[in-house]
């Protein structure tokens, strides 16, 4: 009698075992995340994020009144030069270009390393970020020389 | 040391002045650069980004940069060459 019921038993939890596995698996509900993916998307916006608030920082001074010939720009003569301007101008095109040639390979390659597309839009940011610290630190300078 | 005041005051309207006059470029760039803030902030508390989100932030940072590109104007009489 004990031999038949644990004989029972033994395949009561193997047809529930195969019904488990025939049924939909619970965990397929749960949303799907591919993490390597996600970390490009994440990376890209950030890379985006940055250079928007570079570009936006470009605006605010090209929307400043361009400097009279022989003044410098400064804290009580707020103005921007013409040539940093121009020299903004085309590093933004190099920027602008690694931006979007690093969204459309992410966009059309989501399995493959984007990494050499991401380092080429951050150093492209970073050539005009320089350009806008260069900028910034020459009218504190001027600023504190009492320019 | 003396302090000259009446040159403090000289030196601090002529500051006023120049921040007032550009307050609406000052006022345009932090409207500008804002939403380029928040979305680094959104990214630093744990936000995971979609192709939407990007494809919309992407279209903004082109236009900012298109508005960038337009050319200055002309300056034939060579008053602001700096």
């Amino acid at each position: 009698m004990n031999k038949l019921i644990r004989s029972l038993m033994v395949i009561a939890v193997g047809a529930s075992m195969t019904m488990l596995a025939a049924c939909n698996n619970p965990f397929d509900k749960l949303p799907t995340l591919n993490i390597g993916s996600q970390v490009d998307l994440n990376t890209e916006y950030g890379i985006i994020a940055g250079y928007g608030a570079v570009v936006g920082a470009m605006n605010f001074y090209k929307n400043l009144p361009l400097c009279r010939t022989g003044t410098k720009p400064s804290l009580t003569n707020l103005c921007a030069k013409r040539s940093v301007i121009v020299t903004l101008q085309k590093d933004d095109r190099i920027a602008n270009a690694a931006i979007n040639n690093m969204n459309n390979f992410i966009k059309n390659n989501p399995s493959v390393s984007p990494s050499t597309y991401i380092a080429a839009a951050r150093n492209a940011i970073l050539a005009v970020q320089n350009v806008v610290n260069a900028a910034s630190n020459e009218a504190n300078v001027n600023s504190a020389a009492g320019l | 040391m003396s302090v000259d005041i009446g040159q403090v005051i000289t030196t601090a309207t002529t500051i006023i002045n120049a921040v007032v006059a550009a307050a609406p470029a000052i006022e345009k760039g932090v409207a500008d650069i804002s939403p380029y803030i928040q979305a680094i902030v959104g990214l630093a508390t744990g936000q995971n980004v979609t192709q939407a989100q990007i494809d919309e932030i992407i279209a903004q940072v082109n236009a900012s940069s298109a508005e960038f590109q337009q050319p200055l104007p002309d300056d034939p009489l060579g008053e602001t060459q700096t």
